[in-house]
């Protein structure tokens, strides 16, 4: 009778240490499934408001005389920046998280023909006249240009990257704040194949 | 005198419980069970639900602070325009058209982002302000023309340029528009990517509502 009512004791001490000096933090603990979709919020949507401008020297010959075609189109895309989830490794061992962060890349790309009007049509009065086929081609290859560039962007690849690494760190240092419990990071920077770039 | 009669009453009380007991053959043993369960049970609840206050309190005030140091404030955008010069005498005719690129920067105000907790509905409300168009930069060596009237096509015209381009995107409301929809979603998708998988990470089924303010 005496053991069981030491133990109750005991167990009941117990509980009310338990309960009133770590509870608050135990649960708080980092999660890959929030390291992805870290990732996907951390997107880069740009806005694009461009001119495509089309100029073919001789494009109308007679003898000696000859015409340009020379216009200005102007237009909008969205272009997506972000890391591909799916290439992102995580391990996260008791103390230590290990991050392989590839490069963001370019993940959509939408270019709006539909609000073209007349006004979005610049032409040189020098020109020769321009027809609707001049102004669909033009606009194909402003829209490949533009994509080649875009695509092709380090400034907005570095931002894109830099963005998702700052958010990714802030979740740890929160988790690390708010659990009390210290975690350290290792960032492995992979390339597109999802090989370790050597530093 | 009242305070004397109300301790004395008090006094009786307890020593008829005592009696009632004493009647009763409760051992001590078992009397000390029910305190320490009688403890266990209020001890508990209580200690878990300060707890669970201090870190929601500690929560919020925490990412109202991580919210008003974040680097990423600003949303830059590369804007190709294209600006049109009218005859001063005669404005339905045009001079020319000129076309330029620009960078231009637009953001929120961190330090207007507010951050409550709606215990009810256990719901973090996070209210940003408006967006705005925080800088314009031309690029003045992207500057090119296309000449209705040839005349126009003369020497110290650059200035005036500059001076039609920077006019031109201020008067772009749609686009001003546009970018400034971006700059707030983007504002938006950096703080849930910020608040989110911390409030998460409390697994007491919180969520987080980002509201745009009204003003």
């Amino acid at each position: 009778m005496k053991q069981i009512f030491a133990g109750v004791l005991c167990l009941a001490t117990l509980c009310i240490c338990l309960f009133t000096t770590g509870c608050s933090s135990a649960k708080i603990a980092p999660s890959a499934s929030q390291l992805k979709e870290i990732c996907e919020l951390a997107t880069l949507e740009c806005y694009y408001h461009n001119i495509a401008k089309a100029n073919e020297n001789d494009a109308q010959k007679f003898l000696f005389w000859s015409k340009d075609k020379h216009f200005w189109i102007e237009y909008d895309a969205v272009v997506k920046f972000g890391i591909d989830v799916s290439e992102l490794t995580i391990d996260i061992s008791r103390r230590k998280i290990k991050i392989g962060l590839p490069q963001a890349k370019m993940l959509s790309y939408k270019v709006d023909s539909e609000e073209l009007t007349q006004d979005s049509f610049f032409v040189d009065v020098d020109s020769v006249k321009i027809k609707a086929e001049d102004e669909v081609e033009a606009f194909n290859t402003a829209k490949k240009d533009l994509e080649q560039k875009v695509s092709n962007d380090q400034t907005l690849i570095s931002e894109a990257t830099q963005r998702a690494q700052y958010l990714l760190e802030n979740y740890i240092n929160s988790i690390t704040e708010l659990s009390g419990k210290k975690y350290a990071i290792e960032w492995v920077y992979l390339d597109s194949e999802g090989n370790p770039i050597k530093q | 005198m009242v305070f004397k009669k109300l301790l004395l009453g008090i006094g009786k009380k307890l020593h008829s419980t005592a009696k009632w007991i004493g009647r009763q053959k409760i051992s001590v043993k078992a009397l000390l069970c029910a305190a320490v369960s009688a403890v266990i049970l209020i001890c508990i609840p209580t200690s878990i639900a300060l707890n669970k206050h201090n870190l929601e309190t500690r929560v919020t005030t925490y990412l109202e602070k991580i919210i008003k140091i974040n680097e990423l404030s600003t949303y830059k955008m590369r804007y190709g325009g294209v600006a049109t010069s009218f005859d001063e005498k005669d404005p339905s005719k045009i001079d020319y058209h000129v076309s330029y690129e620009a960078d231009v920067y637009a953001g929120i105000d961190f330090e207007e982002v507010k951050v409550t907790l709606d215990k009810k509905t256990k719901t973090v409300h996070i209210t940003i302000p408006k967006a705005y168009i925080t800088d314009t930069i031309i690029d003045m060596s992207s500057l090119d023309s296309l000449f209705v009237d040839k005349k126009e096509n003369k020497s110290g015209i650059t200035e005036k340029q500059q001076e039609l381009c920077e006019a031109d995107i201020k008067l772009e409301k749609n686009h001003q528009q546009t970018l400034i929809d971006f700059a707030e979603k983007s504002a938006i998708n950096m703080l849930e990517a910020l608040t989110k998988p911390i409030i998460e990470s409390l697994g007491r089924n919180y969520s987080v509502k980002i509201e745009r303010s009204a003003n």
